[in-house]
């Protein structure tokens, strides 16, 4: 396990970075961007003041890595692997921070007023049975922490991803889309491991994840996400060559907006197209534009496992930690502790 | 073709969008695969029914229509009523008329999607702008509305291609601006406009619908004057047409690999590239492309108007005035026969 630290670290100092960085670019178009910036983003910069961010400076995340930077800060407390009520937890710790809150989608907002809720009584669901609009990608933008905790084992890890997503997306989609993030992460643990088994490791798991879930929790409507993430890594290996049109033609043709079956298949698509090297998947997913921020966080998540931290500017750990009042370093042997306990336990 | 034959067709590609809305209403927001099973025991999707539990026409009239007829005829009848040709005071009167009237304000209650409701908000001065109105990118606006009632600029300018895809983007950026939204609208226009005057084959389709998508986003672009965020029309046109060639034999295929590849929800990328897909692969027997608009679930009222407004221009209408056009009539409180109607008078 000696080389776990490296790459727990490294991925949640990708997760926070992609989050950092694609937070600037969050809402724009690929073509805006590279006029604003005479070129791709590729640092982390201060958001300009037209933008989705709020009050941010450079560094700071958004909801993406923060919601799960608090879950493992109460699993480092209650020094356990992922259950309901630790997730419950975090996310309610998450609720005190309203400079990350801010950022809060539908789904994730819907499930936190149900939990508040049930501490008093519960109200009824007035909203529609089959409300689409709910297969967002907030399950897959925090899933690839539960492959830290599963390291080599994605099997587990898509448990865990249903145990910490399901309280705010309760929806197969969404679901299948966190397990691919999460089964992924915990795959690029394997030694000796290609770029292109974290992807089928990543398909493999949507649609275990969607098998599932789909018996407990009511269908929606939306594309598939086992079967995007296989035409996004196409289209990504078609123009491993060619940088820009590798971007373009995935944010084009998959889209890497807010729905679920874009925004995970779009950073699978992403791993492709750059062979799985972290910072020129970062750069393509924060230069795409949409929901940046997302996307990169889970590419983030995904490659800083797989590539660990030297796979980044050494500055960034300083800066992410500075900006947000963390200790990825401190976070990472925690979760290795975790790690080590449960493999002893064995 | 004679100009009483044109007004024919008009009036056939009306009355089939009318009735196509009708149709699909009760299945909206269901996924195509719990429909697929529900179809299986209850036979064809060309019955009118009840909506199914929770669905958004929950509780009308067997019959009704949604948004899609309701508000596509408020404008057409406010315009054939001005002798008027498409102009921005005239959407913005008939959008309010919608909202307001007696007759129509149910229509808005139920169904008006985010863009519409804002567009409307702003002609009536009651919208409060917010930090994210001031983003120089659009990504709020990809929603279909505006291209599901595109239809109405397709049956005001028979044959005349161009003027339709200008007058599309007229009437829906009033709501919509965003390019990818116009750009669906125009689409949508045109193919309506040419089908009034010409029987089209599938190449025909194809053709102008690559050649519109790629011509009016430039020119949506140009008319509002900034970027949009998200999927884009062209690249989905072309995978909804090889997934038509591929399954033009197989109805639970094509549908199957529409909704994962392509989608039926509410950006405009999903559902006019497949609506297309639907024409491309069954256009020829509107009975069939009509039953796998309905059967797709999810934003189906969308796609089953698009549909039965492409492909109904050449169709018998027969088998509507005998079964659907006096049910749905009398089940709507907006005056279809009124429009029919000024249609013929015209």
């Amino acid at each position: 396990m000696n080389n776990y630290k490296d790459k727990i670290l490294g991925a949640l100092l990708g997760a926070a970075v992609g989050d950092s960085m694609g937070t600037i670019s969050e809402g724009f178009s690929p073509e805006f961007l590279k006029k604003r910036y005479s070129g791709y983003i590729e640092d982390l910069l201060d958001p300009t003041d037209d933008g989705m961010t709020v009050n941010a400076h450079a560094g700071m995340v958004s909801d993406d890595f923060s919601v799960a930077y608090y879950t493992a800060e109460v699993m480092l407390e209650a020094r356990s692997k992922i259950t309901p009520e630790l997730a419950k937890k975090g996310l309610l710790r998450w609720w005190e921070h309203p400079e990350y809150t801010c950022y809060c989608g539908p789904s994730t907002k819907k499930g936190i007023m149900r939990l508040m809720d049930s501490a008093g009584q519960e109200t009824p669901d007035t909203e529609l049975m089959f409300n689409n609009k709910l297969v967002t990608n907030g399950a897959g933008m925090k899933a690839g922490l539960m492959g830290l905790f599963n390291p080599e084992n994605p099997q587990a890890a898509v448990r865990d991803a249903i145990t910490m997503c399901s309280l705010t997306h309760t929806n197969p989609l969404s679901l299948a889309g966190a397990c691919a993030a999460a089964g992924a992460t915990a795959a690029a643990f394997g030694k000796g491991i290609s770029y292109l088994e974290l992807i089928q490791a990543g398909i493999a798991c949507a649609k275990e994840g969607y098998e599932l879930t789909a018996p407990h929790f009511g269908p929606l409507a939306g594309g598939d996400i086992e079967r995007r993430i296989g035409l996004a890594t196409e289209i990504g290996l078609k123009y491993q060559h060619d940088f820009e049109k590798a971007m373009i033609t995935i944010a084009d043709t998959i889209g890497c907006g807010i729905y679920a079956y874009e925004a995970i298949p779009a950073a699978f698509g992403m791993i492709a197209a750059t062979k799985g090297e972290t910072m020129p998947a970062l750069i393509m997913s924060v230069n795409a534009g949409s929901d940046a921020d997302s996307v990169a966080c889970i590419i983030g998540y995904i490659l800083g496992a797989y590539r660990g931290t030297g796979s980044m500017p050494d500055k960034f750990l300083s800066m992410i930690d500075t900006a947000n009042d963390f200790s990825l370093e401190h976070l990472a042997e925690g979760i290795l502790k975790i790690v080590e306990e449960a493999a002893n336990d064995k | 073709m004679t100009s009483e034959l044109i007004k024919q067709r008009t009036i056939s590609s009306y009355m089939h969008t009318v009735v196509a809305d009708a149709l699909a209403m009760p299945f909206m927001n269901r996924p195509c695969k719990i429909l697929a099973s529900y179809f299986e025991h209850s036979g064809s999707p060309l019955n009118l029914t009840q909506a199914l539990e929770g669905s958004p026409g929950e509780g009308k009239k067997v019959g009704s229509v949604t948004d899609v007829a309701s508000l596509g005829s408020t404008i057409l009848s406010y315009l054939l009523r001005q002798n008027a040709s498409i102009n921005v005071a005239g959407i913005k009167e008939a959008l309010v008329l919608w909202k307001d009237s007696p007759f129509t304000s149910e229509y808005y209650q139920t169904y008006a999607g985010n863009a519409t409701r804002r567009g409307i908000d702003i002609i009536q001065g009651a919208y409060e702008y917010t930090r994210f109105d001031k983003v120089p990118c659009d990504s709020r606006r990809i929603s279909n509305g505006a291209a599901s009632r595109a239809w109405v600029a397709g049956l005001m300018n028979p044959g005349n291609i161009d003027q339709a895809i200008r007058d599309a983007v007229t009437m829906s950026a009033v709501t919509h601006r965003n390019a990818i939204a116009l750009s669906g609208a125009a689409i949508v226009a045109a193919l309506v406009s040419s089908a009034l005057v010409k029987k089209l084959t599938a190449a025909d389709v194809y053709e102008l619908a690559v050649s519109c998508a790629k011509e009016s986003y430039k020119y949506a672009e140009s008319v509002i004057g900034i970027t949009s965020v998200g999927s884009k029309i062209l690249p989905r046109l072309e995978i909804a047409a090889e997934i038509a060639v591929k399954y033009r034999h197989d109805e639970g295929k094509l549908l199957r690999d529409l909704n994962d590849f392509v989608g039926f929800g509410n950006y405009t990328s999903e559902v006019v590239p497949a609506a297309i897909g639907i024409v491309l692969a069954y256009g020829q027997d509107i009975k069939k492309s009509l039953s796998i608009a309905i059967a797709a679930g999810n934003n189906c009222n969308k796609t089953a108007a698009i549909v039965a407004a492409i492909c109904g221009a050449d169709a018998d209408a027969a088998w509507l005035y005998d079964q659907y056009w006096d049910e749905v009539c009398q089940a709507n409180s907006c005056d279809l026969r009124g429009v029919h109607k000024q249609l013929m008078e015209a």
